[in-house]
C-alpha cells in the first residue's frame, strides 16, 4: 500500500509541476507567477533525475539556466537580487549537466563570495570572525546559505581542488561547526541566544547534513543525524519533510516516517500551492530511484 | 472623520518636543536602541516632514474580549464601526504575525482573530480580503500556517492565504532613509492592497521592548530575496528598519491580538499574559502607544515608537482620543527582559 501512495504523490506532483512551467522554461515559487531561480533549479532536478537513473553523469538538461540572467558568475532572481543560497542550489544542478564554462563561472564567484567580518558578540557564544555565505553579499553569514554553497562548490570541483576552493571549503565547515546546536543539528545561525540555547530545525538541519557528508565522522555531524532521525517528522510541512527524506537517504537512513508523512501533507495542504517545495518533495519521492546523487559529495 | 493635519517642524531634532533629557534616555535605552538614536541625533532628519502630514489627533479602540471563542467578526466589525473606518470596495491584505509554532505557547495571531477580522471586512464590503505574512523566524510556511491553525481557519471562511516571501516582488523607493538603502524589493500582494492591516500579537520583545503594529511589518519583507531571519534587516538595524517599512508601506489599520499577549522573553520564549482585548485604530503610532500603556511601558521610552511619533503618528496620550473600553480597565504590567525594566511605568 505505500508504495502505491509513494508513486501516486510522483505523479501527481510531476503533473502539477509540468503545468506550472513558465513559457521561459522556469518556474515560479508560485503558480502564475515569475520564474526564480530556487523553484527553477528544484524542478530541473526533481524532474530531470528519475530519466537519468541508469544513464552517464552530466545528463541533467538545465536550459533554463542558459539564458539565466548573471552577474559576475552568479544567478539574478528577483528584482535584481543575487541570492546566494539560491546560487548553491544552482551549482547543484549544474554539477549535474555538462556546462562546463558556466559552472567554471560559478564556481569562481561563489569562491570569490563571503560574508562580512563583525566584531566578536557580547549576546552569542559564537566565532564572528568566520566568514562563510550569507544570503546576500554585502551580509553576514549563516547556516542555510553556507550549507548550500558548500555543497554547490563541493559538488563543483572535484579532489585535488584548488587552494582557494580548499579555504572556502575549511570556512564553510569551521560555520558550520560553530553554529551548531547544543543538542545536535542547527537553527538558521545562532546556536544560542541570550544565554539560552537554541532548538535546531529540519530544513537547516538537512542542508548541513548534506553539505557535510563528506566529514560524517565529525561528533557534530553525527549529533546532527541523531537529532534528525528522531525529529525527521516533527515539522509537518513539505519542505522540511522533503529535506529529511534527501538527507536521509544520502545517509542511507531509513526515512519512511518522513516520506509518509510528506504523502500525508500534500493530501492534506498541496503544500500550499508551493512548486518549490513540490519540487522537493517529487525529488524525495523518487529518492529509491536516484538515491539522491546530485546531493552526495 | 477629518482633523487639522498635524504639520512637524523640519528645523526641529529628533530629540526634542520630548519631556526626556538625553540622560534619561540613555539610562532607559538598551544598547541596540542606543545606536539608532545616536546615529540619527547627529545626521539629518532622514525623511522630508511634508511627506508625513498627519491628522493631531487619533482614535483608538479598545474592545473587550474575554476570550477567542466569543463572535470576534462581530467584535471587529464593531471597532470598524467606531473607527469610521470605510473598506467598500477595496483589495485588503490582513498581516498577522506568524512566526513559530510550539504546541502551548502564544506566539503568533490567533487564527480565530485573523479569520473574524477577514469576515468583518468582507461583511464592511471589502472587495476582496486576503491574508498574507512572511515569517522571518521559520522557512518552512506550511509547517507555521498549518500547525498553529491558520490553514483551518482559514479554509472555513474561505480566506486565500498569500507567501510573502516567495511572491513576485517589485523594487520600491523607500520613503524614509533610516537603514540609508534607496530602495527595497517589496511582495506585490502587499504593493497592489489598497488597505493593509496589520495584525500582531502583543508581545515583549528582547530587541526593541515591544512589539505591535509597526514590528510587524518585518513580515512583508520578502525571505526569498532577503534571507531568513530577515537578514538585511537585522543587518542594518531592527528599529531603522520597522521606521522605513512602516513609513513606506502606510498600513491604515490595526487590529492587535491583546486577548492573551506575551510577557517575559518575547517574542518567542515567553509566557501567556492575558489581557481580555483588541486594540485597533488607523493610526498605528497611536495604537503601538497604546498597547505599550496596557503593557505598563512608556512608549517614548521605547526608541523607534519615540521616533515614529516625530513623523508618522501620535504618542501622546492627550493626542489619542479612546473609543470603545478606557484603557483603565485594561492596563496591566508586563514582565519584560531585563533590560527594558527601565521602559515600565506610567507616562501619566
Amino acid at each position: 500500500m505505500k508504495a502505491v501512495a509513494v508513486a501516486s504523490l510522483a505523479d501527481e506532483l510531476t503533473t502539477t509541476l509540468l503545468a506550472a512551467r513558465n513559457s521561459d522554461g522556469g518556474w515560479p515559487y508560485y503558480k502564475g507567477k515569475a520564474s526564480r531561480l530556487e523553484p527553477t533549479c528544484a524542478a530541473l532536478l526533481a524532474l530531470g533525475t528519475p530519466a537519468m537513473a541508469g544513464e552517464a553523469p552530466g545528463s541533467l538538461d538545465v536550459s533554463p539556466l542558459d539564458r539565466w540572467q548573471r552577474r559576475a558568475g552568479l544567478f539574478v532572481d528577483a528584482a535584481g537580487e543575487v541570492n546566494l543560497a539560491f546560487n548553491g542550489l544552482a551549482a547543484i544542478a549544474l554539477a549535474s549537466s555538462v556546462r562546463p564554462s558556466m559552472a567554471a563561472d560559478l564556481t569562481a564567484a561563489l569562491t570569490q563570495s563571503r560574508g562580512i567580518r563583525i566584531p566578536p558578540s557580547a549576546i552569542n557564544r559564537q566565532d564572528d570572525t568566520i566568514q562563510a555565505w550569507p544570503w546576500s553579499e554585502g551580509t553576514f553569514s549563516w547556516v542555510e546559505p553556507t550549507a548550500w554553497c558548500l555543497l554547490g562548490l563541493k559538488r563543483l570541483t572535484r579532489v585535488p581542488r584548488p587552494p582557494q576552493v580548499l579555504r572556502r571549503i575549511d570556512d564553510g565547515e569551521r560555520l558550520l561547526a560553530d553554529r551548531a546546536c547544543r543538542q545536535g543539528g542547527w537553527n538558521h545561525g545562532n546556536s544560542n541566544m541570550l544565554g539560552t540555547e537554541l532548538p535546531p530545525y529540519v530544513p537547516p538541519t538537512a542542508i548541513a547534513l548534506l553539505a557535510l557528508h563528506d566529514v560524517a565522522g565529525a561528533p557534530h555531524v553525527t549529533r546532527a543525524l541523531q537529532y534528525l532521525e528522531a525529529n525527521q517528522q516533527a515539522e509537518a510541512g513539505g519542505l522540511a519533510l522533503s529535506l529529511a527524506c534527501v538527507c536521509l537517504t544520502v545517509y542511507s537512513r531509513p526515512c519512511e516516517q518522513a516520506r509518509s508523512a510528506l504523502d500525508t501533507q500534500w493530501r492534506r495542504s498541496r503544500f500550499l500551492d508551493n512548486l518549490h517545495v513540490a519540487a522537493l518533495a517529487l525529488y524525495a519521492a523518487t529518492a529509491e530511484g536516484h538515491r539522491c546523487e546530485a546531493f552526495r559529495v | 472623520m477629518r482633523r487639522p493635519l498635524k504639520a512637524i517642524d523640519a528645523k526641529r531634532s529628533v530629540s526634542e518636543g520630548s519631556s526626556l533629557s538625553r540622560r534619561d534616555l540613555l539610562k532607559a535605552l538598551p544598547a541596540a536602541g542606543l545606536a539608532v538614536a545616536g546615529a540619527c541625533r547627529r545626521a539629518p532628519l532622514p525623511y522630508d516632514p511634508a511627506r508625513f502630514l498627519h491628522s493631531a489627533s487619533s482614535d483608538v479602540a479598545i474592545l473587550p474580549a474575554t476570550s477567542y471563542d466569543v463572535d470576534l467578526a462581530d467584535m471587529v466589525g464593531r471597532g470598524l464601526r467606531l473607527l469610521n473606518v470605510d473598506v467598500r470596495g477595496k483589495r485588503v491584505l490582513l498581516k498577522p504575525n506568524l512566526v513559530e509554532f510550539e504546541r502551548g505557547r502564544v506566539i503568533n495571531t490567533h487564527p480565530s482573530l485573523v479569520a473574524g477580522a477577514a469576515e468583518a471586512l468582507r461583511r464592511a464590503g471589502a472587495g476582496r480580503v486576503v491574508v498574507a505574512e512572511g515569517p522571518g523566524h521559520r522557512r518552512d510556511i506550511e509547517y507555521l500556517v498549518t500547525g498553529t491553525g491558520l490553514f483551518d481557519a482559514l479554509r472555513d471562511v474561505g480566506v486565500a492565504f498569500v507567501d510573502l516571501n516567495h511572491d513576485d516582488v517589485r523594487r520600491v523607493p523607500l520613503k524614509t532613509r533610516f537603514m540609508s538603502l534607496p530602495d527595497l524589493a517589496l511582495p506585490v500582494a502587499v504593493l497592489d492592497a489598497d488597505l493593509i492591516v496589520s495584525m500582531p500579537k502583543l508581545k515583549t520583545h528582547h530587541w526593541t521592548g515591544m512589539t505591535a503594529s509597526l514590528k510587524n511589518l518585518f513580515g512583508v519583507v520578502p525571505g526569498a530575496v532577503y534571507g531568513w531571519p530577515k537578514n538585511l534587516l537585522h543587518f542594518r538595524g531592527i528599529e531603522n528598519s520597522i521606521l522605513d517599512l512602516a513609513s513606506t508601506i502606510r498600513p491604515r489599520l490595526a487590529i492587535v491580538d491583546a486577548i492573551v499577549g506575551m510577557e517575559g522573553d518575547g517574542p518567542i520564549m515567553g509566557h501567556a499574559k492575558p489581557v481580555g482585548a483588541v486594540v485597533m485604530g488607523d493610526d498605528l503610532v497611536s495604537v503601538d502607544a497604546t498597547c505599550a500603556r496596557l503593557m505598563g511601558l512608556k512608549p517614548a521610552l521605547l526608541g523607534y515608537l519615540r521616533q515614529a511619533g516625530e513623523f508618522l503618528g501620535n504618542l501622546p496620550a492627550a493626542s489619542i482620543h479612546q473609543r470603545g473600553e478606557p484603557l483603565s480597565r485594561f492596563a496591566t504590567r508586563f514582565e519584560v527582559p531585563p533590560a527594558f525594566k527601565a521602559l515600565q511605568g506610567s507616562d501619566g
